[in-house]
């Protein structure tokens, strides 16, 4: 298994861990959604190597949830109303456009529409959530937010991956990258930070917890 | 995640221009975001300074008014008590000898002691009832910051050691709570030091309400003082009021100066923008 692969299983372990602390927050859906990253990594990983078939179809459905649980994330994270019932209306918006595209597409052949969307929208949520905490009136100690930390994640993540697939039209068009190797350069790179912060952000659910019962 | 495509058998490769574009674009990406992340955490920091001076700021607002109120209690009670022992003691023990040494038998002498023993008494009663309403620890606040000034010049003239001048200029209207009391607060104050030290004989305040500010000046005609001697190392108390008095004006946004010329006076100014504070 590559390398990034036990970076998403350790990111699992650590939201395991933590569910203690993370019970009464939004964040507790983290170790369903480390989870299900996980299984769709083994299965992409399984299907082309040991059982020899296309696996393209795990990723038109692993993408969506991604970015839904991304909607769903900030929906709850934003203390804004605007922001929240925007985040709920595209996400709405995502779902029926992610079922369009596979509809009218292959299931088996990778939906690129589907993957830049979802990055444009995870960029966009990430600026509204950081646009929130720069006009908060109130003292925040980033380093210690647990969404800043995921947000910061996930925002340089998919501005890493929108760069590729936005190139994408061109690169098939002119059937350059067909083995897709510099977007899994790129992509696998990027895990590293994603994985990365999410953890920061689950390990910081302790210190919080024990800034709170230490008053 | 993800991605471990399934290896398509042909051979077309990237050309090396193209990669290392795709690769510079993605970097510029990334060092861009990664700057607006930096920008972010540091303006966060600079503005959680901010809010955390002004919660300071708040806190020590609150504790000087507190103070504030405290002192003016504190004051009022010092008045009653002077009051109570120059003015009222004094009628009613002279009542009290009027009537031990009335000889009922001399019907004519008897009924003219009665007579000023029920003058002395009805002083007392008069006096006792301006003494009441200082003892209502809000009567600036009921009374308002003009009417309060005004009462504290008639009861140093009814003294008898000052004369006094109030004068208001423009419409009055009512500042903040807390804003009125700190510049009764102060007035008080200055009063106190032109009685302790000014040697005057003629105290004068002016209030003035303009639309955009609010000016309050007290003047006496004392013997005035050298402003240079306040910073005196040695007594470091010394000039310590007036940086009081100072620094309360500041809290409330004012500005405070001091004017002395030697024999002929003092002058204390105090100027308060209002704008949206006219209640």
């Amino acid at each position: 298994m590559p390398l990034f692969f036990w970076f998403e299983l350790g990111s699992f372990v650590v939201s395991i861990l933590c569910l203690p602390y993370l019970r009464r927050s939004y964040l507790k859906w983290f170790p369903i959604f480390l989870l299900v990253i996980v299984i769709v990594e083994l299965m992409g990983w399984y299907l082309p190597r040991i059982l020899h078939k296309h696996n393209a179809w795990v990723f038109n459905f692993s993408v969506p949830f991604e970015y839904l649980f991304y909607c769903f994330l900030y929906s709850q994270a934003y203390s804004i109303p605007h922001f929240k019932k925007f985040a709920r209306i595209v996400g709405i918006l995502y779902f029926m456009f992610c079922l369009i595209i596979l509809v009218l597409n292959s299931i088996t052949i990778f939906q690129n529409p589907i993957l830049t969307m979802g990055d444009s929208l995870a960029i966009v949520f990430a600026c509204l959530y950081f646009y929130e905490i720069l006009s908060k009136d109130e003292i925040v100690n980033l380093l210690i937010a647990p969404m800043f930390w995921v947000t910061c994640g996930v925002f340089l993540f998919n501005l890493g991956e929108l760069t590729y697939t936005l190139f994408r039209p061109i690169i098939t068009k002119k059937r350059w990258d067909v083995t897709l190797a510099v977007f899994r350069e790129i992509n696998n790179n990027l895990i590293f930070w994603l994985y990365g912060c999410i953890t920061i952000g689950l390990l910081c659910t302790r210190i919080l917890r024990y800034q709170k019962v230490s008053g | 995640m993800y991605y471990n495509r399934i290896v398509m058998h042909e051979n077309t490769q990237i050309p090396e221009s193209v990669r290392l574009t795709i690769m510079v674009a993605t970097l510029i990406f990334l060092l861009l975001g990664a700057f607006l992340i930096f920008f972010l955490l540091n303006f966060r920091n600079s503005r959680n300074k901010d809010i955390l001076e002004r919660e300071n700021l708040r806190i020590s607002f609150q504790k000087t008014l507190m103070s504030t109120q405290l002192e003016i209690q504190e004051q009022t009670l010092k008045n009653i008590s002077q009051e109570i022992h120059d003015n009222i003691g004094q009628v009613l023990s002279l009542a009290k000898l009027n009537l031990a040494t009335t000889d009922i038998d001399q019907k004519e002498a008897a009924r003219q002691k009665v007579d000023d023993s029920k003058n002395l008494v009805a002083k007392a009663i008069q006096d006792l009832r301006d003494l009441s309403k200082s003892l209502n620890t809000d009567y600036v606040t009921d009374m308002g910051l003009a009417r309060s000034i005004e009462y504290e010049l008639e009861m140093l003239k009814k003294t008898g050691s000052f004369d006094t001048d109030f004068e208001i200029e423009g419409g009055v209207y009512k500042l903040e709570k807390q804003k009125e009391l700190i510049l009764f607060r102060i007035v008080q104050e200055v009063l106190n030091n032109v009685i302790k030290h000014a040697k005057a004989s003629r105290i004068a305040i002016k209030l003035c309400y303009q639309a955009d500010h609010f000016s309050l000046k007290v003047m006496d005609n004392g013997q005035g003082f050298d402003l240079n001697n306040l910073q005196d190392k040695q007594n470091p108390s010394r000039g310590l009021g007036i940086k009081n008095m100072h620094n309360r004006a500041s809290l409330i946004g004012g500005k405070f100066s001091i004017t002395s010329i030697m024999t002929e006076g003092t002058s204390v100014d105090i100027r308060l923008p209002v704008l949206s504070q006219i209640m």
